[in-house]
């Protein structure tokens, strides 16, 4: 169905909704600007922006329509129509009407692509990847086996795109009561590439990069009640969420000749692979939420949600491959998974004396999840014997529950003084998990001056701390097992190993933050951010991570049409880790420190760019004539991004340096806007933008490149593009 | 529970010790107020004066049809939200105009001056405003709001980021990384999983929880699924940085590295991937093209019987 078909059927009840309001023909105003735009070069992610990412000429409309009663009519209907980009994948469309003060009814469309690769590369063929070309080869069980891999690669682009389309409805019943009703409908398609596993021999998996289809439909609908009373203030509502896939499953042929170790029938020709994609689910959740003028200014505000999450899409079989014989079946046909979510806030807030505000909080959180368990004796990549009992697998319905309870106080100790303080406490219990129990208390203080008249001066600082109960590192590993066929002391991960959320934790934040209005007309801003965790010593996992960030920034306004304002930002992230490198058919392994690594990951982005806004220009050709004025605009950005990712070994082990990952990005639009008249204008818009990326996954390897893994051949993105636009603007 | 207990306590100690009251609006007596407005603050406010104002009785607070309007049928024009005015006309013992009732600037406290727009929006607010990390510190709501004149961008659903972005400069910059949700280009605002008001979420989000406002989105990633990856169900923010990243998805680092951070089992899982693992050194699938995800591609939940690992 046309896209636009939805909003073009709503144009009669906006019409009939603006209509009681009485609006008149005489009230209406708009502009309707109607251009070209050229794109210099083919530049397949510039798209994500623009919408355009081939080279050649593009038409472009924008549309801004309106009308409105004269507010001293005494009517009170109006409405207004946004186009903007008609027709490009980035389009965006908004229409609203209402009568002020009674009712109002908004829609939105908007598309947002997202455009990833247009050179990767892949044999398969067909809707869905479904077979592989006349002629396939496959000597043995790797991609060097793949003899006419090369001339049977066809180009796939790999791209995505969201269509939302939005309906909000406000109706106020009265000067108490209101209601609420919208609802939304997204649509996600487009190609992806995912990793499909075929053939197992132990730990070597085959698998291969293919593209696959992405169809996906969600609806969401919020009905809500509300009344405001004096002093106090309740709602009701409902919110349904449902998601569809319109393909629940993904099938491809097995490329690589059968291993010795995989069923037979497993491998090329003959072998078959599905895949699971994510199953339709819903979710629905009853909400009330009401606050309380106690007493003066303290106020009581309750917020809570029931929900359930459900899914009981019907499970594939354990393998597609007809050689293989199943000799246990599913223990169910469907899941029937039920996730039932309870969510609970409570806040208190007070102003008891001049200068003191108090806030008090609650919440509680439980995911309690009631999906019913059971034994699962899979089939391994569609490659292997069923699992005997003894081998199958647990599922594990994960629940939560949280609780949360804080304070905050802000005390106004002098004139542009402030103190802030607070304090929180989080517990959080899980089951099937390593750690029952987590708690972690915090604090917070703060000051805020503007004693000086020009200066504002704010300094936080946050502390927190995290307890863990006993980690037990098997437990998901017992969990998962049917009982009696893994021992107390068998373990999957080393034990050593401290998952970063699950351990205790040291948390330091410090933000300082700075602003100086040297002037009306010149005010200067920076701040300070540090974050610091740190883990446990003596394991393995995160042991601590780090980030800065600086930023400053002006804005100079020499006059009323005249704007400069420029920005600088270095942000610097670190993490460290370690780990032991263990085999598991070398028991010794996992107690020889000689076989330890660590590795320091650091991001460094560098931010800046500019913008000058000038209006009302009057350029020396117009001759002083009435109505021809200039309005500019000029920005710029540079933003860098470095990835450096360093490894150190044991004396059982080597490492050599990875290529550093780089992103580079620099952009520069010129906007102008010549006013001919009143109620005309022509509008010049330039784009330069360059964008450069290096990532050691992707550039210079084929398809081939790896012995089990067929890859997809896509480089990381680098692109060079100049885009012009001109447009006629007619106001009336 | 005990903390909880605790701060009930808190609780009832506000309430018994702090009766306070502040008042939220200016309020006089008819003397106070000036006649005729908003004729005669035009005299002084009116198109080409040095401050004009005469722009808002042709916005949204000029309708007169609409009976909660500041200029509706007995309602106090002007002085609805600039309070009681009348000796704005004249001169103090200074010799220079006293204010009007209440100005929308330092001169005034923020509470009072949001009082006034409270008076007649406390639905637009919402019921999480009181309390809410901008009201707590202080973000009026004419820091925002563009009170006079034609339609109030910050309301649009478009346009309203970089409204946002002129305090939250860290996000600003954030947007800019290599990989970040469509802000830049403004296909997303910030009110978009962020209410300015204040929600029942953590930084303001709409929904009760960070997964809860993702979903809204990536509803595929709810599930719940056959076989459950644990920090998936409980916080997305454990692998995915929502602002932006140097890492594909916005993850908080680099895979295999960041797998690697909870996942050390023997051989692949636990190796030490450097240099080594690419050519011409070597082959690893643990770096190359999907690395973790060329196997593990359902990472956020499998719903396939044979899918315990995540790869199908």
């Amino acid at each position: 169905m046309n896209r636009y078909f939805w909003l073009f059927c709503a144009l009669p009840i906006t019409g009939e909704i603006c209509g009681t309001g009485s609006v008149h023909a005489e009230d209406s105003s708009g502009e309707v600007e109607i251009g070209v735009g050229y794109l210099s070069d083919d530049a397949y992610q510039y798209g994500n922006r623009s919408g355009v990412n081939e080279q050649g000429l593009t038409p472009l409309l924008n549309v801004e329509l309106g009308a409105g009663a004269e507010p001293a009519s005494g009517a009170t209907g109006y409405w207004w129509l946004e186009v903007e980009r008609l027709g490009l994948d980035t389009g965006r469309v908004e229409l609203e009407a209402g009568e002020q003060g009674r009712q109002r009814l908004r829609l939105g469309y908007r598309e947002v692509p997202r455009y990833r690769f247009d050179d990767a590369f892949t044999p398969l063929r067909g809707p869905g990847s479904k077979r592989l070309p006349p002629g396939w080869e496959a000597t043995d069980a790797t991609t060097g086996g793949m003899t006419r891999l090369e001339e049977s690669l066809v180009e796939v682009n790999l791209w995505q795109q969201r269509r939302s389309l939005g309906v909000e409805y406000q109706h106020h019943l009265d000067r108490q009561w209101t209601l609420s009703a919208d609802f939304r409908r997204d649509t996600l398609e487009g190609t992806r590439a995912l990793g499909g596993a075929t053939g197992a021999t132990g730990g070597n998996v085959r698998a291969l990069l293919l593209p696959a289809p992405l169809d996906y439909e969600t609806q969401i609908a919020l009905l809500a009640l509300a009344y405001t009373g004096t002093g106090y203030h309740w709602s009701l509502g409902y919110q349904g969420s449902f998601f569809n896939n319109r393909d629940s499953a993904l099938g491809w042929p097995t490329p690589f000749a059968a291993h010795p170790q995989w069923a037979p029938g497993s491998g090329y020709p003959g072998g078959q692979n599905q895949m699971a994609l994510e199953p339709d689910n819903q979710a629905h959740q009853l909400r009330v939420n009401g606050s309380l003028t106690l007493a003066g200014s303290t106020r009581l505000h309750m917020d809570a949600a029931l929900g359930r999450q459900t899914q009981d899409e019907a499970f594939l079989p354990y393998t597609v491959n007809p050689q293989i014989d199943i000799v246990e079946p599913l223990p169910r046909d469907s899941l029937d998974a039920r996730v039932n979510t309870s969510h609970v806030k409570a806040r208190l807030t007070s102003r008891p004396a001049s200068g003191l505000n108090l806030i008090a909080r609650l919440g509680y959180r439980d995911r309690d999840n009631q999906t019913p368990i059971d034994v699962y004796q899979r089939v391994r990549s569609d490659a292997s014997p069923q699992q005997a009992f003894m081998e199958a697998r647990l599922n594990r319905p994960y629940s939560l529950t949280e609780r949360e309870a804080s304070t905050d106080a802000t005390y106004r100790l002098a004139r542009g003084l402030r103190l802030e303080a607070g304090y929180e406490h989080t517990q959080t219990d899980r089951d099937y998990s390593e750690v029952a129990r987590t708690e972690e208390h915090g604090f917070s203080l703060g000051v805020r001056s503007t004693r000086w008249d020009r200066v504002m001066l704010a300094m936080n600082y946050r502390h927190l701390d995290r307890h863990a109960s006993a980690y037990v590192g098997n437990r998901p590993l017992i969990d998962t097992r049917v009982p009696g066929s893994v021992g107390e002391e068998d373990f999957e991960n080393h034990p050593l190993l401290r998952k970063y959320y699950l351990t205790d934790r040291d948390r330091d934040q410090w933000r300082l933050r700075l602003d100086w209005y040297l002037s009306p007309s010149v005010s200067l801003g920076s701040s300070v951010t540090h974050n610091r965790d740190d883990y446990p010593s003596g394991y393995f996992g995160l042991t601590d991570s780090e980030m800065v960030s600086a930023t400053a920034d002006i804005t100079y306004t020499p006059a009323e049409a005249v704007r400069l304002t420029g920005f600088v930002n270095r942000d610097r992230y670190q993490r460290n880790q370690a780990g032991r490198s263990f085999r598991g058919s070398v028991p010794e392994d996992a107690a020889n420190a000689e076989r330890n690594w660590n590795t320091r990951a650091r991001d460094h982005f560098d931010v800046w760019g500019g913008r000058l806004d000038w209006e009302d220009i009057q350029p020396s050709w117009v001759n002083g004539q009435a109505g021809r004025r200039l309005d500019l605009s000029l920005s710029f950005t540079h933003s860098r991004s470095n990835g450096e990712i360093v490894t150190e070994t044991g004396p059982a082990l080597d490492a050599a340096p990875l290529p550093e990952l780089v992103t580079r990005l620099d952009s520069i639009h010129l906007g102008a806007r010549y006013h001919l008249s009143p109620r005309s204008s022509l509008r010049l818009e330039v784009e330069r933008e360059r964008y450069r990326s290096d990532d050691f996954a992707l550039d210079d390897l084929a398809p081939g490149s790896h012995p089990n893994v067929l890859l997809m051949g896509q480089s990381s993105p680098d692109y060079r593009a100049t885009w012009v636009a001109l447009g006629y603007r007619l106001s009336f | 529970m005990k903390m909880s207990s605790l701060v009930c306590l808190l609780v009832a100690g506000f309430l018994l010790v702090f009766p306070g009251k502040l008042s939220p609006a200016p309020v006089g007596d008819s003397a106070d107020y000036l006649a005729d407005d908003p004729r005669v603050c035009l005299m002084c406010h009116g198109p080409g004066s040095g401050m004009p104002a005469d722009d808002v009785i042709h916005g949204v607070h000029g309708f007169v049809g609409n009976e909660a309007s500041p200029f509706a049928e007995g309602q106090l024009g002007c002085q609805s939200c600039h309070g009681p005015s009348a000796a704005h006309l004249g001169r103090n013992e200074e010799g220079r105009r006293p204010l009007p009732g209440l100005v929308f600037d330092e001169r005034h406290p923020v509470e009072k001056r949001d009082a006034a727009c409270l008076s007649c929006h406390t639905r637009e607010a919402g019921a999480h405003w009181e309390g809410s990390l901008h009201e707590f510190t202080r973000v009026s709501c004419t820091g925002c709001h563009k009170v006079h004149g034609g339609r109030d961008r910050t309301n649009a659903s478009a346009g309203n980021t970089e409204q946002c972005l002129t305090c939250h400069r860290q996000q600003r910059a954030e947007i800019q990384h290599a990989f970040s949700h469509p802000l830049r280009s403004g296909q997303m605002q910030c009110t978009d999983c962020h209410n300015p008001h204040g929600g029942p979420g953590p930084a303001m989000m709409f929904e009760h929880t960070l997964n809860d406002q993702c979903y809204q989105c990536h509803a595929e990633k709810r599930g719940p699924f056959l076989w459950e990856h644990a920090p998936v169900a409980e916080d997305c923010s454990q692998c995915h940085r929502a602002h932006g990243s140097n890492h594909r998805a916005l993850l908080q680092a680099r895979t295999p590295w960041l797998c690697q951070e909870c996942h050390m089992a023997p051989f692949h899982p636990s190796n030490a991937e450097s240099g080594l693992g690419l050519p011409p050194n070597g082959a690893s699938s643990n770096l190359m093209g999907k690395d973790c995800g060329n196997c593990h591609t359902q990472v956020h939940g499998s719903n396939h019987p044979s899918g315990s690992g995540l790869t199908r």
